[in-house]
C-alpha cells in the first residue's frame, strides 16, 4: 500500500570510529561516547549529562513531596542498577541539591523460580549476592518472591531473606499456573501482570503510595509497540506516561523514561557498576522470535541501529496520545488493573471486537462454544486473550478470584438500581 | 486424518481459517468470507441505494477479489448500487501494462464498466519517465502521491459517490505501525476509520478493513480468480518493508495479532492540545492539503523545472534556494499571511518566478498557458468518454 510521504526516517550512515577523532561537545577533552544521534562527549561530561537528565525529569514536574517515601522495585537489571546508583548519588554528600524524598527498595526474586533443578539454597545464595551488590546504596531493602503473588495472606514481603517462605509448595503452585498457559506470549504477559500486582500489594502493605519504575526510553518504546500488537492500544498512553495514577490510589512514576538503554549501559560502565547486573534478560528463556515482546524488541533494536531517530520518534508519539473517552474508569480489568476497553459504543457498530465476535459466531455454528471465546467480563480485551490461554482459572491468585466475587456481590446489591441497556 | 468442517460438519475441511484457526470446507469458507464483508458494509453503512461506487482496480489480488465480492453481494443483497472499475495507469512498463490486462479481462467477465486514467494525461509524466529523472530511490513518493490524486480525479470524471479500495486488515495494521514509527499523529488517528475523506474529497471506504490478506489469497485461489501478482519493477519502499515484515512475523507468532492491532488502533486517542495539521486546499489545484501547495503540485513543479528533489522531504530549504514561492503549513497561516502578500508583490514585479529567467517572461507565461490548455483539453476528452 502506498500513501503520501512514503519515506520513513532518515537512515544513519555511520562513520568509522566516530568518537575517536572528536573533541567533547562541552569541554576540550577527547570524546569517548556518541549520544543523542551525533553528540560526542567525554566520560565526565556524559555522566553529568545523564545525571542531569534524570534529575531534571524528577525535578521538572515536582513529582515527590518532601520526606515522601517512594518504593523502588529493584530487579538487578541494567536500568535498575543505573537508577539505584542515581538515587544513591542524589542523596549523597556530593549532590548539589539532594533529593528530599526517601527511597525504599524491594527485590522480587523471579530468576530461579523456573529452574526446576535448582535448590532453595542456590536461590538464597543468589539473593544474598544481590543484597551484597546493593549494600553500598544504604537504602532499606525488602525482599519477596514472585510466587508470593498467589499468597492470599499479607505475608508477602520481608526485610530479611531468611524469613521468606521458600517452601516448594508455593513454587509448584505458581509453576502450575504459568505452565498451564498454552501460549508463550500469554505466559510472558501473565507473568508481567502478576508481578505488577505483587508490587502493588507490597506497596500497600508497606503503606507507600508512589512506586518508581526504572523503564528506559528504549524499553518504553518496545512496551508500546508490544501493547499495540497485543490489542492494548487503549492503555498505551497510560502505561507510558511519566506519572500514572492507578484506580487503587497508587501512583507509578517512570523517571528513567527519557534515557535510552544505550546511555544506561554507558552510565553503568563508566561508574563500574556493571557487575551488579544479575537479572537474566528473560526469566522465561524465550528465544528472539518466540513471543511478541521478544520479536518487538528485536524489531526496535535493529531499526534503531539503522535509523537512530526511531526510539525518540516513537517516544514522542506516545506523549501525544491520551486514554480514549470510551474507557470506563470504574470498571478495571482484574488482571492488568487498567480500565476495561471492551464497552461498545452504540455509534461504533463497526469495530474490531464486533468483527471478531461475528467471525467466531459465523464460523462455529455451535453456540455454546462461542460463549467462551467472547471477551470476558471485567477483563480488558488483551487480558481476555491471556486468560483464555490459561488452562483452568482455579490456579489464578485468590486475590483475583476474590475480586470477581466482590464485584459480583456489589453489583447484586445495587442491581435493582441499574438500568440495563 | 481427515478433519470435517467445523461449520457444516459434513464436508471435509480443506483449509484452516487464518483469522479464527477453524478448519473449514471450501463452500463454508466462501460463505463466511462473503458474509463477513457484507456485515462490515452494513454495519458501517458504507453504501446507499442509487449510489455510484468506484472500485479502485489494480489487477492485484485485493482489488480483484473486491470487485468480484462486491458484484456478488450487490446482486445477492440488493444494495442497489452501480459499480464501476477505476484503474490508474502509472506508466510502468512490465508491471502496470500487464496488470491492466487482467483488469480488462475481469471487466469483461464481471461485465462492469472500466475507466483507466493515466499519469501521462493527468500530469504529463509516466512513472518510467519520472524514474529516469529521479532515479530508483524515492520514486515511490511520486507514485504514491500521484495515485492518490489520480483516483480522486478519475472518480470525479466518472461522477462516483464513493471510492472503495482493496486495503485489507494487514495493510491497516501495517499503516498503524508506520504512523507510530514516523510519529504521524494526524494519520494515526485517521488510518483506522473505515471511511475517510468525508470533507471535500470523494469518500473512500475499505470494505476489507477486517479481512486478513491470507484469506483474500485463499478466496482468490479457490475461486480461481484471474489476478496479477508481480512486485512493482521499481524498488519497493525499504522503510515500509520493515513494518510489513514485522506484521508477518507477528502473525506467525499469534495469528490474531492483526485484528488485535486494529483494535488497538481504534482505541488510540490523540491529546486535544496536540498540534495537528490543518486540512485545507492546495492553492494551485484545489486538492485537499495541509500545506498551501499540495504534495503533488510540489513534486510536479520539481519535475517540470528539472529539480526532481524539490518535493521530497523538507521542501522549504530547496524552494528558497531556487527562489520559488514558499510552501508553508496551513497551521502557521497567520505568520505567513504577510509573507504571502510580500511574495505576491514580488511575483507581480517579475510576473513569473520560475527558473527560466526574467528576460524570457513572455515565453514563460506562454508556456504556462499552453500547458494549461493541454491539460484542459485532456480533461475534456476524458469527460467525453462515455460508457
Amino acid at each position: 500500500m502506498c500513501s503520501n510521504n512514503e519515506g520513513g526516517l532518515t537512515k544513519f550512515e555511520p562513520k568509522p570510529d566516530l568518537a575517536l577523532f572528536r573533541k567533547c561537545l562541552k569541554c576540550d577533552k577527547n570524546s569517548v561516547v556518541v549520544t543523542r544521534i551525533n553528540d560526542a562527549m567525554c566520560k565526565e561530561c556524559f555522566v553529568e549529562y545523564f545525571t542531569h537528565k534524570f534529575r531534571a525529569t524528577i525535578g521538572k514536574s515536582k513529582l515527590f513531596d518532601k520526606d515522601e517515601v517512594v518504593m523502588f522495585p529493584y530487579s538487578s537489571s541494567d536500568s535498575s542498577v543505573a537508577m539505584l546508583h542515581l538515587l544513591f548519588k542524589g542523596v549523597g554528600e556530593e549532590a548539589k541539591k539532594k533529593f528530599t524524598f526517601k527511597t525504599i527498595c524491594v527485590y522480587i526474586e523471579d530468576n530461579y523460580v523456573f529452574e526446576s533443578n535448582s535448590s532453595t539454597h542456590e536461590r538464597i545464595t543468589f539473593m544474598e549476592n544481590v543484597k551484597k551488590s546493593v549494600e553500598y546504596s544504604g537504602f532499606k531493602f525488602y525482599y519477596s518472591l514472585i510466587e508470593n503473588c498467589l499468597e492470599p495472606s499479607k505475608n508477602i514481603v520481608s526485610d530479611e531473606i531468611a524469613k521468606l517462605n521458600l517452601n516448594n509448595e508455593n513454587k509448584e503452585k505458581f509453576l502450575n499456573l504459568i505452565n498451564s498457559c498454552k501460549n508463550q506470549t500469554s505466559k510472558e504477559e501473565l507473568l508481567k501482570r502478576l508481578k505488577t500486582q505483587l508490587i502493588n500489594r507490597i506497596a500497600i502493605e508497606l503503606k507507600i503510595k508512589k512506586i518508581i519504575f526504572p523503564v528506559s526510553c528504549t524499553n518504553l518504546t518496545i512496551d508500546m509497540l508490544t501493547n499495540v500488537a497485543l490489542g492494548k492500544g487503549a492503555h498505551l498512553s497510560i502505561e507510558t506516561s511519566l506519572e500514572e495514577k492507578l484506580s487503587n490510589g497508587l501512583v507509578y512514576v517512570r523517571p528513567l523514561r527519557e534515557l535510552t538503554s544505550k546511555e544506561i549501559a554507558f552510565y553503568n560502565r563508566y561508574n563500574n557498576i556493571d557487575s551488579n547486573i544479575m537479572a537474566k534478560s528473560s526469566s522465561l528463556k524465550n528465544l528472539p522470535n518466540s513471543t511478541i515482546y521478544r520479536l518487538t524488541e528485536k524489531f526496535i533494536n535493529s531499526l534503531q541501529n539503522e535509523y537512530p531517530t526511531t526510539v525518540p520518534t516513537i517516544f514522542r508519539t506516545s506523549d501525544k496520545l491520551t486514554p480514549t473517552d470510551e474507557l470506563c474508569p470504574e470498571d478495571s480489568c482484574m488482571l492488568c488493573e487498567l480500565p476495561v476497553d471492551t464497552i461498545k459504543k452504540i455509534s461504533a457498530n463497526s469495530s474490531a471486537i464486533n468483527d471478531l465476535e461475528y467471525s467466531l459466531s459465523i464460523s462455529r455454528l455451535d453456540n455454546t462454544a462461542i460463549e467462551k471465546l467472547f471477551v470476558l467480563k471485567s477483563v480488558c480485551y488483551s487480558c481476555s486473550v491471556v486468560l483464555k490461554d490459561v488452562g483452568g482459572h482455579g490456579n489464578l491468585p485468590q486475590t483475583i478470584k476474590d475480586k470477581i466475587k466482590s464485584r459480583d456481590n456489589l453489583k447484586d446489591k445495587i442491581k435493582e438500581f441499574l438500568i440495563e441497556d | 486424518m481427515p478433519v470435517n468442517c467445523i461449520r457444516c460438519n459434513q464436508n471435509r475441511a480443506i483449509l484452516k481459517r487464518p483469522k479464527t484457526g477453524d478448519a473449514m470446507c471450501k463452500e463454508c469458507f466462501f460463505f463466511v468470507f462473503e458474509e463477513e464483508i457484507h456485515k462490515t458494509i452494513t454495519d458501517a453503512k458504507l453504501f446507499k441505494p442509487g449510489e455510484k461506487i468506484g472500485i479502485g482496480a489494480s489487477g492485484g489480488k485485493d482489488s480483484t477479489v473486491l470487485a468480484y465480492v462486491l458484484k456478488t453481494l450487490n446482486e445477492r443483497y440488493n444494495y442497489g448500487v452501480e459499480l464501476v472499475l477505476l484503474s490508474v495507469d502509472e506508466g510502468i512498463t512490465g508491471y502496470r501494462d500487464d496488470s491492466l490486462e487482467s483488469v480488462k479481462r475481469n471487466q469483461i467477465e464481471y461485465n462492469l464498466p472500466l475507466k483507466v486514467i493515466t499519469y501521462e494525461e493527468l500530469y504529463g509524466w509516466t512513472m518510467d519517465e519520472i524514474v529516469k529523472k529521479v532515479g530508483r530511490k524515492n520514486n515511490c513518493t511520486f507514485c504514491g502521491v500521484f495515485r492518490r490524486q489520480a483516483l480522486d480525479r478519475g472518480g470525479l470524471i466518472l461522477g462516483v459517490n464513493k471510492l472503495v479500495t482493496g486495503h485489507n486488515a494487514d495493510d491497516i495494521a501495517e499503516t498503524i505501525f508506520m504512523n507510530i514509527l514516523r510519529g504521524d499523529i494526524g494519520r494515526l488517528q485517521r488510518c483506522t476509520s473505515i471511511t475517510t475523506g468525508n470533507e471535500g474529497a470523494i469518500p473512500r471506504c475499505k470494505p476489507f478493513k477486517y479481512t486478513y490478506e491470507k484469506e483474500i489469497v485463499m478466496y482468490a485461489y479457490f475461486k480461481k480468480l484471474d489476478y496479477f501478482s508481480t512486485e512493482c519493477v521499481y524498488s519497493p519502499n525499504a522503510y515500509r518493508g520493515n513494518a510489513r515484515m514485522f506484521i508477518k512475523d507477528l502473525e506467525a507468532i499469534r495469528a490474531r495479532s492483526i485484528i488485535d492491532i486494529i483494535h488497538s488502533g481504534e482505541k488510540l486517542a490523540v491529546k486535544k492540545d496536540a498540534k495537528l495539521p490543518i486540512q485545507g486546499t492546495c492553492e494551485r489545484c484545489g486538492y485537499i492539503s495541509s500545506m498551501n501547495l499540495c504534495k503533488a503540485c510540489n513534486l510536479l513543479e520539481g519535475l517540470n523545472k528539472g529539480l526532481p528533489k524539490l518535493g521530497i522531504g523538507k521542501t522549504d530549504r530547496l524552494r528558497k534556494q531556487y527562489n520559488l514561492s514558499p510552501a508553508y503549513s496551513l497551521n502557521s497561516s497567520m505568520a505567513n499571511l504577510s509573507l504571502k502578500s510580500s511574495q505576491l508583490s514580488l511575483n507581480s514585479e517579475k510576473d513569473c518566478n520560475c527558473d527560466c529567467g526574467e528576460n524570457s517572461e513572455k515565453s514563460c507565461s506562454n508556456q504556462a498557458k499552453n500547458s494549461n490548455n493541454q491539460l484542459n483539453n485532456k480533461l475534456e476528452t476524458i469527460v467525453d468518454l462515455n460508457f
